[in-house]
């Protein structure tokens, strides 16, 4: 009757067909135990040192310790500074302390913890040697003369001479990052030492399981489960995160069909929460930005001043950089007591030592505001933080949670987050967030599934070790929650490609780097460069040359990629950080810009990725949408929207106001248009212009987060070119999307796409587009057919002799290859959201989704941001001939003098 | 299309066509650039020299030569030939010798070990140049000294360059087009050729600045008054005067 867990969101998921299975296998902790009880069962100097130090039993340690005591997995969610580390370590340090007091501690691996973060690993060390050496001591006063327990971190930074003494004296708690564990699987020697592993913890697992990086771990977990004796424990930690269920699933995996039991302690929702959105200006939609920024600013300063250390989350790293600039300069001559020390910045291309020096003065509590993109989200031990500030969206509910749930360290402390926006759209959202997250509603998350990339580079990894029947070497696999269901078909082509299998026969040598007998069902290694390939290229992390750019007087003003630099010319204009540059020249590893901020830009807007808002958190900002139009329908008076705003949503007066007359003006708008239905999430509304180009632009107000837009708006944007036979391009945003035709073309997309033609659609239009490219490297690299290193030389990615359109030509012509396979997987549904796409449309098809369209003679208010951020991607018409006839046709014109 | 009196652009093929010495054009083939790729870390099926093969003999049926010129690159190793450059240049040699083919080969700067293959089928290298009635033939990697076109040549045919142009769209995306080029060098006629090898796209030749023009030939020349003629499978010839690109 104690339990605690997030409400109707478990029933709505396991209703959901596909993890029926689930139920029985993964359940909530139940049984609450007291501290006495949990003392009892652990090692008498542990737990007389664990009474020492600690009045009482955290929330999660209350649940978790005697699970993992009983020696069952466990996921434990909660959120930091809720003693979640040492409840993962208690009964292991307890077990330990057990062997070693009767001498039977032996030279060997017991436990791996592993996470996501270098930092993190120092801080696990840190924190496990003071337990380690107090018990020791406590116990050497009680007379005991114990052997030391080792923990050691081992990570890419590890010296050789230090890897040297861990095979001497092995560690008994290895600290450890995902990478350097798929490593120490293929170590001769070391991983001997690993044969009695008892328990894996994996730390910080929401951050790993939505990516690449967490499905390469999962393979890792699966690879020593079948190198280790016995089934050890697995460990996970989780800030907060949904569904638990699901990470739980990824965290156990399977045994052969039978998923492995495992327990969910979920604590994440106990601390009480405090949550406001602010807005810098009554009335954000005809104030000036320099006032909004101004305003903002003076915000901000209140803030800080009024709290002891505050946390600021921008979106970006030129962002993070701009406030930390701002507030230095002007906060001390505020405030006497604050310096420019006082006030840093954190983020991931600060230099180690800057960063870990920001790290320590925080941790010290030296600090009074410090301002991060995305590095802070993680758990790094950063002390003591009474107010998190977010400027802008954060996008999705669960990522507001987590950054709010930076503050408050100690368990009875409110978290305190005030949430900052300075655009409309950045409001409503908000505003609707917030009462998600009072609801404890949090967005889905996703796994990535059947993975080619990574499985090739475990594949090789597994080659390398010894040889293999393909049957048993699928089994394990397939125990992996990733790849469960992978299809043996995927699993050979793997194998063939490995193997050098798609060249002529006397290539074998040149491309296996393995070897593949598909008649016997055997693999193994091949060649000596191998070990050294799997080596030097393992992991998932693109390789990515980040520019940066500055203006011609020298201001920064953010950075781009290199592949984006090179497809810029002199004159082009793009837009960075919200704001059009054109681009002057580059030098080096620096582009040179100027600001072209009244222009529109003229290249498309390939790489900018940013968070996209949920599909969950669109769907609500839909519903808001229907309220809101509702009042207005109803002629609710002003003040009485604004309050309810304001109440139920929690925000701020100025908020509330801008909301309102954002949507006043929306609602008039489209009123003297003739319309009668408003864009909701029910309610899909086309606007169609003509812009000051002469083009077509369909503005379509879709509600169903940005990965289902840029799904939908490709397939739209190729099924257009097709008709028409014209380069469609696309603008992206989180609340709908823009195609934009060269001239006045009557079409109707709705009529020529539906749920069930959308995938062979979308993969059409996405074939030609930068975004395939891109990923086709990056996959192709995670594969280990564009190697970063090689022979021991670093490759740089040069593109100009081997361009990603010819690399993939060429493997586009061998049926199945399995980089392209991943690629698509990889685009249509990491990236976007095919399976959301489809569902959507199925709606449309069905009527519960209503289209409705409007000819209007300007955008409407609701439309701006989304034609305003200009092209993110163009689709390609397909035809080469109709393409070069039309530049051809162009050209003629300038040749006459027509254009 | 014909360019210049008796010489033709092969309608959708890399190829130039001389009537009057009935001789067909190619260059730049690049045969096992794979394997260099493979030296950049850069692992690829090897699928280029069946397309090339494929190609030249789709152009001996369009044209009937009696004589193959290619002009230079035939493979892409600087240093010794590897295997696949033996294996599949000997194929090459040995398929247009079946078709009762004279072959002449203009030196490239990627052929330096290419005379021990072409011994092997009585081949000789062309090195620096070839002149074949009023036209002169050589790869372009190097200068040329202006006297050796006095001897009555014509028409100066090249290569080197991997020629290509970008065009962009209304909506600014890039598209780049494998082209010929046709100009004046030292008041002679230049042609050049295109690449053969689909797995070279080409220089930009009308984004770049002159300095960064492969061949020192064409950095002396003023490419704005030069034609290019994009040649497309499935889709012909179009000519692209430089000097609106």
């Amino acid at each position: 009757m104690f339990y605690i867990q997030n409400g109707g969101y478990l029933q709505t998921f396991l209703n959901l067909r596909e993890n029926y299975s689930l139920e029985s296998m993964i359940r909530y902790a139940k049984k609450r135990y007291t501290k006495v009880e949990v003392l009892k069962a652990l090692n008498p100097i542990v737990a007389e040192w664990f009474n020492h130090r600690f009045r009482e039993l955290t929330p999660p340690q209350k649940y978790g310790i005697m699970i993992i005591h009983a020696g069952k997995n466990v996921l434990i969610s909660s959120s930091t500074g809720t003693g979640k580390t040492l409840c993962a370590f208690m009964s292991i340090i307890s077990e330990l302390f057990n062997l070693a007091k009767k001498g039977r501690l032996e030279n060997k691996v017991y436990c791996i913890y592993v996470s996501p973060l270098r930092a993190l690993s120092n801080d696990i060390y840190r924190n496990l040697e003071v337990p380690l050496k107090e018990i020791k001591e406590m116990a050497e006063r009680k007379g005991m003369k114990l052997p030391e327990i080792r923990h050691v971190v081992r990570t890419g930074d590890t010296l050789p001479s230090e890897k040297q003494r861990m095979l001497r004296l092995v560690p008994h708690i290895l600290i450890t990052t995902p990478e350097s564990l798929a490593i120490m699987l293929n170590a001769r020697r070391f991983r001997e030492k690993l044969k009695d592993v008892r328990w894996v913890i994996v730390d910080e697992i929401h951050s790993l399981c939505e990516n690449k990086r967490g499905v390469h771990l999962s393979l890792s977990l699966e690879r020593l489960q079948y190198w280790v004796n016995k089934e050890f424990v697995r460990i996970g930690l989780s800030a907060t995160i949904h569904p638990l269920e699901t990470v739980a699933a990824f965290l156990v995996g399977y045994e052969g069909k039978k998923m492995r039991d495992c327990y969910i302690v979920d604590t994440s929702m106990i601390k009480k929460k405090d949550i406001k959105l602010l807005c810098p200006s009554e009335d954000i939609i005809h104030e000036s930005a320099g006032k909004i920024t101004e305003n903002m600013y003076e915000m901000l300063s209140e803030l800080i001043k009024n709290h002891r250390t505050t946390l600021i989350f921008t979106n970006t790293r030129s962002g993070t950089e701009r406030v930390v600039f701002h507030l230095k300069h002007s906060l001390p001559k505020e405030v006497e007591e604050i310096s420019e020390d006082d006030i840093a910045a954190h983020h991931g291309s600060l230099s180690r030592s800057v960063r870990f020096e920001t790290e320590e003065k925080l941790k010290n509590g030296e600090l009074k505001a410090i301002v991060s993109s995305t590095s802070l989200e993680l758990g790094i031990d950063i002390g003591y933080i009474d107010l998190v500030v977010q400027l802008g969206s954060p996008k999705s509910v669960t990522r507001c949670l987590q950054r709010i749930g930076r503050s408050g360290h100690e368990l009875h402390e409110i978290t305190k987050g005030v949430m900052i926006c300075m655009d409309r759209d950045d409001l409503v959202e908000v505003a609707v967030m917030i009462k998600q997250a009072y609801k404890n509603h949090l967005d889905r998350t996703q796994i990535p599934k059947n993975c080619l990339d990574v499985l090739a580079q475990h594949i090789l990894g597994m080659a390398i070790n010894q040889k293999w029947k393909v049957t048993d070497a699928l089994r394990l696999v397939r125990n992996s929650y990733c790849y469960h269901e992978l299809s043996e078909e995927d699993f050979t082509n793997v194998l063939t490609f490995l193997s050098g299998g798609y060249s002529n026969l006397e290539d074998y040598r040149v491309y296996g780097k393995c070897w593949f007998d598909a008649d016997e069902g055997m693999f193994g290694r091949r060649g000596k460069y191998a070990r050294v390939i799997y080596f030097l290229n393992i992991g998932t992390i693109p390789d990515m040359v980040m520019i940066r750019v500055c203006t011609t007087d020298g201001r920064r003003v953010g950075s781009i990629e290199e592949e984006f630099l090179e497809r810029l010319a002199k004159g082009d204009r793009f837009v960075l950080g919200g704001k059009v540059y054109e681009f002057v020249s580059s030098r080096g590893i620096k582009a040179i810009v100027k600001p072209a901020f009244d222009t529109k830009p003229t290249v498309p807007n390939w790489f900018s990725e940013q968070l996209p808002l949920s599909f969950d958190l669109a769907i609500q900002v839909g519903k808001f949408r229907r309220r809101m139009f509702r009042w207005l329908k109803k002629g609710l008076t002003k003040a009485r929207i604004i309050e309810r705003i304001k109440k139920e949503y929690h925000t701020d007066e100025h908020s509330a106001n801008s909301i309102y007359e954002y949507f006043n003006e929306e609602y008039l708008f489209l009123k003297s248009c003739g319309l009668k239905r408003f864009p909701d999430h029910e309610t899909v509304l086309v606007e169609e212009f003509t812009d000051e180009y002469g083009r077509k632009n369909m503005v379509f107000h879709f509600l169903c987060g940005r990965r289902v837009n840029d799904a939908l708006s490709r397939a739209f944007a190729y099924t257009i070119s097709k008709k028409i036979k014209r380069n469609v391009g696309v603008c992206v945003s989180d609340n709908g999307f823009a195609l934009i035709l060269p001239t006045d073309f009557a079409v109707d997309p709705f009529e020529e796409l539906n749920h069930k033609t959308l995938v062979d659609t979308l993969k059409k239009a996405i074939r030609r587009t930068e975004l395939m490219k891109r990923r086709f490297r990056h996959c192709g690299s995670r594969s280990l057919m564009i190697l970063r290193n090689y022979k021991g030389h670093e490759i740089k990615v040069k593109r100009q002799q081997a361009s990603a359109e010819l690399l993939l030509k060429v493997c586009e012509e061998i049926d199945n290859f399995p980089v392209i396979k991943e690629t698509y997987r990889e685009i249509l549904e990491d990236s976007m959201d095919v399976k959301h796409a489809m569902e959507v449309l199925k709606r449309i098809e069905d009527g519960d989704i209503r289209v409705v369209k409007v000819r209007v003679p300007v955008p409407s208010p609701f439309a701006h941001n989304i034609v305003l951020i200009g092209l993110s991607d163009v689709v390609l018409m397909e035809d080469r001939k109709e393409v070069l006839k039309r530049l051809h046709e162009q050209v003629m014109k300038r040749i006459r003098g027509e254009g | 299309m014909k360019i210049l009196k008796n010489i033709e652009i092969l309608e959708e093929h890399l190829g130039l066509f001389i009537k009057d010495e009935s001789a067909l054009v190619i260059a730049d083939l690049h045969i096992g650039y794979e394997a260099a790729l493979e030296k950049q870390g850069i692992q690829i099926p090897r699928s280029q020299y069946p397309k090339i093969k494929e190609e030249v003999k789709k152009m001996i049926e369009s044209c009937e030569p009696e004589l193959l010129i290619i002009n230079g690159d035939v493979k892409h190793e600087f240093g010794e030939a590897t295997k696949q450059e033996w294996r599949e240049v000997l194929d090459f040699l040995n398929f247009l010798l079946s078709k009762n083919i004279r072959i002449i080969v203009v030196r490239g700067n990627h052929d330096n070990f290419l005379i021990p293959i072409l011994r092997k089928r009585n081949i000789e290298l062309k090195d620096p140049w070839f002149i074949l009635g009023n036209y002169l033939f050589v790869h372009g990697h190097k200068e040329i000294h202006p006297k050796i076109l006095d001897a009555g040549v014509s028409t100066v045919i090249m290569a080197h360059e991997h020629p290509a142009i970008v065009l962009r769209d209304e909506l600014g995306v890039k598209r780049k087009f494998k082209c010929f080029l046709k100009g004046k060098l030292y008041g002679k006629d230049l042609v050049v050729l295109p690449a053969l090898s689909p797995l070279m796209e080409g220089s930009e030749i009308n984004v770049l600045d002159e300095k960064s023009l492969l061949s020192p030939l064409l950095r002396t020349c003023d490419l704005r008054t030069f034609d290019s003629f994009v040649v497309e499978p499935n889709v012909g010839i179009y000519k692209f005067p430089l000097g609106y690109v």
